[in-house]
């Protein structure tokens, strides 16, 4: 049986604010899902419960993805980028125990991801020295070099410019049609959201309707 | 007193115990503290350190008062305070920075009216620090608590490098993050308790904060930093012991002293070697 997400009656709330409420979904393997609609209507509070960095206030969730990649929104403000090289964010991508050393293939898969979004160049650079582009480039290969089986980025091509964001896209648009990843997308561009197979559409008054792309 | 044989020949320190003890637990300290720092700060809380050094103040102060042994006291109420600043962080992160604060000022407030109960003046020691008088007990428990500590940031080097750069991403990995993070917090504050009865609360909050600024510069990567940071504090440890004995000045400041001392000149350095390359780079 192939792998879903399921959401039944999901609601939830930040402190005395309800963000989600009452939403039923079902996501189904190898879908390409965008998440749009306006600022502060929940799409990456569902994002996060979808995760499991959130639970919901009330509702299920069943996640049967087991390999996940979460790419949270860059976040500058927070400055904790600060210390860290290119070449060691790429390689917390690489899950394993809390117990456990690099080897030799683990080195070996890190170079090969970096050379693949075309980081290898500035691997020994600070993450706060390199651009928007890059920076995001390194979070990609932070998350695809577990090689997920269900990718969830939340708006990965903000303050980018238009060639970046499109240089983004085409590469999940590439990883979705050969490895059959499944991957959900907040987004907020039109263009971006054309190349997704669905997309959900959040409103204000709390509502999401599902809409499927005739191609 | 200067004494002018420490000053001809410092390192005839060396034939005395007392001077030997310290020169370890310098080495031990510029080991441990540094790598605590980055971590802190690269989390955004480099103020834990601060906090935990003075709770761990008024953990001695409660030993003393109650006539009890302080580092056990000082060890307890670390421990205690440090997963309360762990569940105020995760309960209510709003108001994690001005937790801190508070904690700080229950800790020095608690300390202020208990230093009253202390016999004679010891409480000073604890302060500032008393290197050449530390007691075996002391002695050996730092040497137990730094070598565990290197051992727990060795094997837990990579969960805490995740950690400190992006919690949600732990989480969705499936990663224990209050139980990987209250650990770091416990084994954070052991080190910092431990350290306060020998260095004094002031050395670990230079330890914890000047070679990181240091490192802070001068780094391009976590792993770099750390070893920048620990060679800065082994260096400026050790030099400000020999300082210190040689002209009998108090050791815990003159470390102090040199260490900053030393950062003033590295960020001078950098500063100008930076300016020569943009000249060579315009010309």
């Amino acid at each position: 049986m192939s792998k879903r997400i399921v959401g039944t009656n999901i609601s939830f709330s930040y402190e005395n604010t309800k963000v989600i409420d009452d939403v039923t979904f079902e996501i189904n393997e190898g879908d390409f899902v965008a998440f749009c609609g306006q600022n502060g209507t929940g799409k990456s509070t569902l994002l996060k419960i979808i995760a499991k960095i959130n639970k919901p206030t009330s509702g299920t969730i069943r996640n049967d993805f087991k390999k996940v990649s979460y790419l949270s929104q860059l976040n500058m403000n927070k400055k904790n980028f600060f210390l860290f090289s290119v070449e060691e964010i790429v390689s917390l991508g690489i899950k394993k125990a809390p117990l456990s050393f690099l080897n030799k293939d683990n080195k070996a898969k890190i170079e090969a991801w970096m050379k693949n979004l075309n980081i290898y160049d500035l691997r020994k650079k600070r993450f706060d020295e390199i651009s928007g582009g890059e920076q995001e480039r390194t979070r990609l290969a932070e998350c695809l070099i577990s090689e997920p089986d269900l990718l969830l980025l939340d708006e990965p091509s903000s303050g980018l410019d238009f060639n970046t964001r499109q240089e983004i896209f085409d590469l999940l648009e590439k990883l979705h049609n050969e490895k059959k990843t499944t991957i959900i997308v907040v987004s907020h561009d039109k263009d971006e959201i054309s190349k997704c197979s669905r997309f959900m559409h959040f409103t204000n008054n709390m509502g999401i309707e599902v809409n499927h792309h005739h191609d | 007193m200067i004494n002018a044989v420490n000053i001809l020949n410092p390192f005839m320190g060396f034939s005395y115990d007392f001077f030997i003890k310290a020169f370890v637990c310098i080495i031990l300290l510029s080991l441990i503290l540094p790598f605590i720092g980055i971590r802190l700060s690269s989390k955004g809380f480099s103020m834990v350190a601060d906090t935990l050094s003075h709770t761990s103040l008024a953990g001695i102060a409660i030993g003393l008062a109650v006539g009890g042994m302080p580092l056990i006291y000082s060890i307890i109420f670390s421990v205690v305070c440090s997963l309360l600043i762990e569940f105020f962080r995760r309960k209510f992160p709003k108001l994690a920075e001005i937790s801190l604060a508070i904690i700080l000022c229950f800790a020095l407030g608690l300390t202020g009216i208990l230093t009253k109960f202390a016999p004679g003046n010891r409480f000073e020691s604890y302060l500032f620090g008393s290197l050449f008088t530390v007691n075996n007990v002391e002695f050996i428990a730092l040497i137990f608590v730094v070598i565990f500590a290197i051992v727990y940031e060795v094997l837990f080097y990579r969960s805490n490098l995740a950690l400190s750069f992006n919690e949600d991403e732990c989480k969705a990995n499936g990663l224990n993050v209050i139980l990987l993070s209250s650990i770091d917090t416990i084994v954070t504050s052991l080190v910092i308790a431990v350290a306060c009865n020998i260095v004094g609360s002031l050395l670990i909050t230079c330890f914890i904060s000047v070679p990181v600024a240091l490192a802070l510069k001068l780094a391009k990567s976590n792993k770099g930093a750390m070893l920048i940071a620990s060679l800065a504090s082994i260096v400026s440890g050790i030099i400000g012991l020999f300082i210190g004995y040689a002209f009998s000045l108090h050791i815990g400041g003159s470390i102090v002293l040199t260490s900053v001392f030393f950062l003033i000149i590295a960020f001078l350095a950098n500063f100008i070697a930076n300016k020569r390359r943009g000249r060579r780079a315009a010309s």
